[in-house]
C-alpha cells in the first residue's frame, strides 16, 4: 500500500492509502517500526485516505501506541472517516488514543 | 478456484462454496457484495457484515490449518435476507475451532495492561445482532446475524 510520510517541525505525519485489512497492514506496521526506530517520538497517523480498517489495522495501531509510549513519545490520530470511525468506536479504541478530526489539531495534540 | 454452485430463488438465498485461500474469501466477498446490492441491504449493513467476513474467513484461512489446507477443502457460505434478518453461515472444514471461547479483551485496562488478542472476534460480536457456533459433520459453522430493523450499535464494552 502507499504510505505518505511528511515532517512537520518534529512531528512525524503518515498517511496510509487505501485499505489497512490482513494483506496490507504488515506494510504500515514494518513502516511505522521503522520510523519509530528511526528516532521519530512524534507521530500523527492521518486516516483521511484510509476507506476501510479491520482488526488488523487495529492492531498496528494498537502496537505502535505501546511502542511510543514505552518510549516516552506521543502519538495522535486525525481524519478518520466515518466507517473507520465506527470501527475503532466498536472495538473500545476511541477511547485509547488521542484522536481528532483535523490534522494541525492532531499536530498540535502530540506536541504540547 | 471453486466457483458459484447454484444460487437458488430469492426468498431461500445464495449458497456457493470457495477455496480456503485469499483468492477464495476475495471471491466471497465479491459474491457477499453482489448478493447485498441485489436485496438492496442498506450500506452500513453491507459494510459491517464484510467486516465480520473478513475478521472470520482471514481466521480460517491463517490458523484454521496447519500447514496448507488438503486438496478439496473448502469454506461454505450461505447468504439469507428475508424475515427482516441478514443470516451469513460460514461453514469450514479446518482444525475445530470455537472463535467465540475466547474472553473478550477487555478495553477498559490501560493501554500498558492489554494484550492484543481476541479483537478480530470482539469486532465480530459488536457488529453482529446475534453469532452463534456449532460443529456439525466435521466443520465448523459460525451463523451471523444482523437484526435489519434494529439500530446495531453499541462497542464492546456494552456503551454506545
Amino acid at each position: 500500500m502507499e504510505i505518505r510520510e511528511e515532517q512537520q517541525d518534529a512531528v512525524t505525519v503518515v498517511t496510509p492509502i487505501g485499505r489497512l485489512d490482513s494483506t496490507t497492514s504488515p506494510t504500515l506496521d514494518e513502516r511505522l517500526a521503522a520510523i519509530v526506530a528511526g528516532g521519530a517520538r512524534r507521530l500523527v497517523i492521518d486516516f483521511s485516505q484510509v476507506d476501510y480498517i479491520s482488526s488488523a489495522g487495529l492492531r498496528v495501531m494498537l502496537v505502535l501506541a505501546k511502542k511510543l509510549k514505552d518510549g516516552h513519545g506521543a502519538l495522535a490520530l486525525c481524519g478518520m472517516p466515518d466507517p473507520v470511525r465506527e470501527v475503532f468506536s466498536l472495538a473500545g479504541f476511541l477511547r485509547l488514543f488521542a484522536v481528532e478530526t483535523a490534522r494541525p489539531a492532531a499536530v498540535t495534540r502530540v506536541t504540547a | 478456484m471453486r466457483g458459484l454452485s447454484e444460487s437458488s430463488s430469492r426468498e431461500s438465498g445464495q449458497r456457493l462454496a470457495v477455496d480456503p485461500t485469499t483468492a477464495g474469501v476475495a471471491e466471497a466477498f465479491g459474491a457477499f457484495e453482489a448478493f447485498a446490492v441485489s436485496r438492496g441491504l442498506p450500506e452500513a449493513v453491507r459494510r459491517r457484515m464484510l467486516l465480520v467476513l473478513d475478521e472470520v474467513l482471514s481466521n480460517v484461512v491463517h490458523h484454521g490449518f496447519e500447514g496448507p489446507p488438503p486438496a478439496g477443502s473448502s469454506i461454505g457460505l450461505t447468504f439469507a435476507a428475508g424475515t427482516g434478518e441478514l443470516v451469513v453461515e460460514v461453514s469450514d472444514d479446518g482444525r475445530a475451532f470455537n472463535p467465540l471461547d475466547a474472553p473478550p479483551p477487555d478495553t477498559t485496562l490501560p493501554l500498558g495492561v492489554r494484550v492484543p488478542g481476541g479483537l478480530g472476534i470482539a469486532l465480530v460480536r459488536a457488529m453482529l445482532s446475534r453469532v452463534e457456533y456449532a460443529r456439525r459433520d466435521h466443520r465448523n459453522v459460525l451463523t451471523l446475524t444482523i437484526d435489519l430493523r434494529a439500530d446495531v450499535s453499541g462497542d464492546v464494552n456494552g456503551d454506545s
